[in-house]
């Protein structure tokens, strides 16, 4: 059984002690402070711009804060059209990043190619196919409330489930269930 | 007061030729002579059609004429055209270049008229599918360089006498020219794999 505030005898100490875990303040900092990576593909870029403007004001949930760096961030918002040129980059990229690393895929192109999905020769049929995604944000563009849900959910996410970020081979089961279908 | 009586079986007016195309294929058929393959004045887009070998002496014609003075290469596209059954041999591959005069400005009745401006031109270039050689109009107008790469990147005509051509949009391993209407998409690039259109 884990100590409460209860098991404190003294009642000075109740009023000035806070007992938690080291796992939920680390994770409370986290959710609290996802530092974006400035990095736009296409058009949803420009909603992410506004998103984080003054409009929008992405400070408001401490991930206004975008880091022209990827050793600085620790989410990476992927904002429009991945061609096969652009995949190569955007996992090197999402490696440079330090652990734990979240990443939001931003509009139809990012989410299965798109417009561009059916006859399109060059862009990737969904950024998951390269990196592991944590949410998906419908739209062409998302409008500004759209990419700050995404981040309320991710940060829900987070303190709900652990500040963990999904394991980076999680890309692979995609590979594989898109290459049975086109075997098939 | 009486209108007068519709006419149904009135023709139709003649669609405006384009007066920079006619004059254009006057000056390239004297010049050139049976080099000449097909000028169409009406329409959307009007255009002369030469023969491979005389482009380069058509682009000279038109760019040093000081009636036409063409003098940028606004375009370079191309147009695939395969064969619709075998025996119609291997097909052909157009190339386009949109001309423009900014020498001449349009006078202001062109402006006004039905012909959307007098200082456009279009030569076209039709080459066979499996021989698409043409030679490059880079001495020309020097800006022809990168739409001459793009149309090699995407289409694989490939331009003679010119520095060697090289992808421009496409990763340099790309496998083949994907606007080709033959193109087979791969099954996967650098391991991610592609969905084929038949299962998207």
């Amino acid at each position: 059984m884990s100590p409460s505030a209860d098991d404190l005898y003294d009642p000075e100490l109740q009023q000035s002690v806070l007992l938690t875990k080291v796992e939920w303040v680390k994770d409370w900092g986290r959710r609290n402070a996802l530092w974006p990576m400035a990095f736009g593909l296409a058009c949803c870029a420009m909603e992410m711009m506004a998103t984080a403007a003054t409009k929008y004001d992405l400070d408001r949930f401490g991930s206004g804060v975008f880091r022209a760096s990827p050793r600085q961030s620790d989410l990476m918002i992927v904002a429009g059209t991945v061609t096969h040129k652009m995949a190569p980059r955007v996992r090197r990229l999402y490696d440079q990043m330090p652990d734990p690393k979240y990443a939001i895929a931003m509009g139809a192109c990012v989410i299965g190619g798109g417009p561009y999905s059916r006859f399109g020769y060059h862009v990737v049929q969904g950024v998951d196919l390269v990196i592991p995604v944590d949410i998906y944000v419908p739209g062409c563009p998302p409008r500004p409330e759209a990419l700050i849900d995404a981040i309320r959910k991710l940060q829900e996410r987070i303190r709900v489930r652990g500040g963990k970020s999904l394991p980076p081979e999680d890309h692979l089961k995609n590979r594989e269930r898109i290459l049975a279908m086109s075997a098939s | 007061m009486s209108e007068p009586a519709a006419t149904p079986s009135a023709p139709a007016p003649a669609a405006p030729a384009d007066p920079v195309t006619a004059l254009a294929a006057r000056k390239l058929r004297a010049a050139l002579g049976a080099a000449v393959l097909e000028v169409v004045e009406t329409g959307r887009h009007p255009y002369v059609r030469v023969a491979p070998g005389a482009i380069v002496a058509a682009a000279t014609l038109v760019r040093d004429d000081p009636e036409l003075a063409m003098d940028c290469c606004h375009l370079v596209t191309g147009v695939d055209w395969p064969a619709k059954t075998p025996a119609d041999g291997p097909g052909e591959l157009e190339v386009v270049y949109h001309l423009v005069s900014y020498a001449r400005r349009p006078a202001a009745e062109v402006l006004r008229s039905k012909v959307k401006s007098d200082n456009f031109l279009a030569l076209k270039v039709r080459v066979p599918r499996d021989k698409p050689e043409v030679p490059s109009v880079m001495g020309v107008w020097v800006g022809a360089d990168w739409h001459e790469r793009e149309t090699w990147d995407l289409l694989g005509v490939r331009f003679t006498g010119r520095p060697p051509l090289r992808r421009i949009l496409l990763p340099e391993d790309w496998p083949g020219h994907p606007l080709r209407k033959d193109w087979e998409y791969p099954v996967e690039y650098h391991g991610i794999p592609i969905i084929p259109p038949e299962g998207r």
